[in-house]
């Protein structure tokens, strides 16, 4: 309990804290304090790929041995895995000596660069490239007039499809400046979308606060785990 | 009604091959389309025409592969604006693939365009993970965090590093961002706090996102998606790629209207039949 539960809260207050008050006494120690849990802060963020590759790896082996629907693709990521591993940890293709182990990742001719932008770059916009499709088919089957809410909604998307690309200019050309479609979507950005983004944004900032001092006071203890 | 119907059902695989037709005839025969500007693009060019030649500019390359084609045109229309006016820019990363993105940028740019040293005129420092810790690090003490550029020199030989401690020590940052840790947080943890003059290019899909602080007046205009790469490259005057692909994103996004407004007729037509 001690070094599970009460540990760990004390350890997220002090630094909770730390943090926080560096803000509103910005000398020393505070802010020497706060540059070095800044690079503590990238020392850990360094280590969670760690736990992130043993993850993948545990969920991967999982759904092969349990021969679950598609664990052939389960079997490609585990060795695109470690191929990527390999590349990345030795100087394969590189024949420069002088090349150091880490710059050789950006040096062309290395295994790691050619996969990178022969592999990953091309699936990754193709992934991508797959959203105009599917969005075109979604909205030609799921964007309806039921309602007069979906009506507004639907009426704002076309404009801002059409007002942000030149075709949206010529096809109102005709009409006085502030009628054609670029102009109606720079207002529907700048006033009605405006109002509506900046309520969100102070709604989670104010949402954050209260998380963050219930982190800070004990209160909240989820990245406990378990039941806490 | 028959027609209506069909219409209505319409095999999705037809929807997909009229949208690839419609993208790909545009890039084999650009229609070359008008590219008119807009004030947040023309704000961003302002900015940054603005500053003094020789100035030290500090970019951010925050997207991927994925987002390569949106943002890629930008970075290079900005290199070459930045460059021209003999900028020394110092380029890192708060996202992996961002760094092979930067290097992808420098050497197309500052090496085979415009020829400049490595280490005098630009530099590539990478990729540092963390995401906004980093900006925090690099707002207090610059050096603690980076030590040496993607080819293993140490900062401290760098002659573009001169005088450079933190980021309050760079006249201009430019975000280029396609999501989390991005543009947002340059704002909140580096261009708010300490003053520094700010602009970013962002995929049309994070405008809405970031436009709060581009008319708060936080952030100095905003490169918007594709479109707003085209006008920049305008603006530029050095019309590339986005300017080709935006014929191609026209007629895209006029077929998706299409589509919508045929979609609704069906639904109404068959709705009054039932009703």
């Amino acid at each position: 309990m001690f070094w599970k539960t009460q540990i760990p809260v004390f350890i997220v207050f002090v630094v909770g804290m730390l943090t926080l008050l560096q803000w509103f006494i910005p000398h020393a120690p505070l802010n020497q304090i706060q540059v070095h849990m800044t690079q503590w802060f990238d020392i850990i963020a360094v280590f969670a790929i760690v736990l992130g590759g043993l993850n993948l790896l545990k969920l991967q082996f999982a759904k092969i041995t349990s021969r679950q629907h598609d664990w052939q693709y389960a079997l490609v990521t585990i060795v695109g895995f470690f191929v990527m591993l390999i590349f990345g940890f030795t100087k394969m293709g590189v024949e420069d000596e002088a090349v150091r182990l880490g710059s050789h990742l950006q040096r062309e001719g290395s295994n790691f660069h050619w996969m990178f932008f022969n592999v990953f770059t091309p699936l990754s916009s193709t992934m991508f490239a797959l959203l105009a499709f599917f969005v075109a088919s979604a909205s030609y089957r799921a964007f309806r007039i039921r309602n007069a809410e979906a009506t507004l909604l639907l009426v704002a998307g076309i404009i801002l499809m059409l007002g942000r690309v030149p075709i949206g200019h010529i096809l109102t050309a005709w009409a006085p400046p502030y009628l054609q479609l670029p102009a109606i979507q720079e207002w529907i950005y700048s006033v009605p979308n405006l109002a509506g983004a900046r309520a969100i944004m102070i709604g989670i900032g104010l949402g954050m606060v209260a998380t963050s001092l219930r982190f800070i006071l004990g209160i909240e203890k989820s990245f406990l785990g378990g039941d806490e | 009604m028959k027609f209506w119907e069909f219409i209505g059902s319409l095999d999705r695989r037809i929807i997909f091959l009229i949208i690839g037709l419609a993208v790909f005839i545009p890039l084999l025969a650009p229609l070359k389309l008008p590219v008119i500007t807009t004030p947040t693009t023309e704000d961003v060019y302002n900015a940054i025409d603005s500053l003094e030649n020789g100035s030290k500019i500090l970019v951010s390359f925050e997207y991927g592969p994925s987002t390569q084609p949106e943002i890629e045109p930008m970075a290079i229309a900005l290199m070459r604006q930045l460059f021209r006016k003999e900028c020394q820019v110092v380029g890192m990363a708060l996202w992996p693939d961002g760094q092979f993105m930067s290097t992808t940028v420098f050497d197309r740019t500052a090496e085979q365009e415009f020829g400049l040293e490595w280490g005098t005129d630009y530099v590539n420092l990478g990729f540092r993970p963390g995401g906004e810790a980093v900006i925090k690090g690099i707002a207090r003490e610059f050096r603690a965090n980076y030590t040496q550029d993607v080819r293993g020199n140490s900062v401290n030989d760098l002659a573009i590093m001169e005088g450079v401690y933190s980021v309050k020590d760079f006249d201009f940052i430019f975000s280029l961002s396609a999501g989390y840790p991005g543009t947002v947080e340059w704002v909140l943890y580096a261009a708010d706090p300490y003053k520094i003059p700010m602009s970013s290019g962002t995929t049309a899909i994070q405008v809405n996102e970031v436009i709060p602080y581009v008319k708060g007046g936080q952030i100095y205009g905003i490169l918007a998606g594709m479109s707003g790469a085209a006008e920049y490259e305008t603006l530029v005057k050095a019309p590339d790629d986005a300017t080709k692909f935006m014929d191609a994103q026209s007629i895209a996004h006029l077929l998706i209207v299409v589509f919508i407004v045929v979609g609704n007729i069906s639904y109404i037509v068959q709705r009054r039949k039932q009703n």
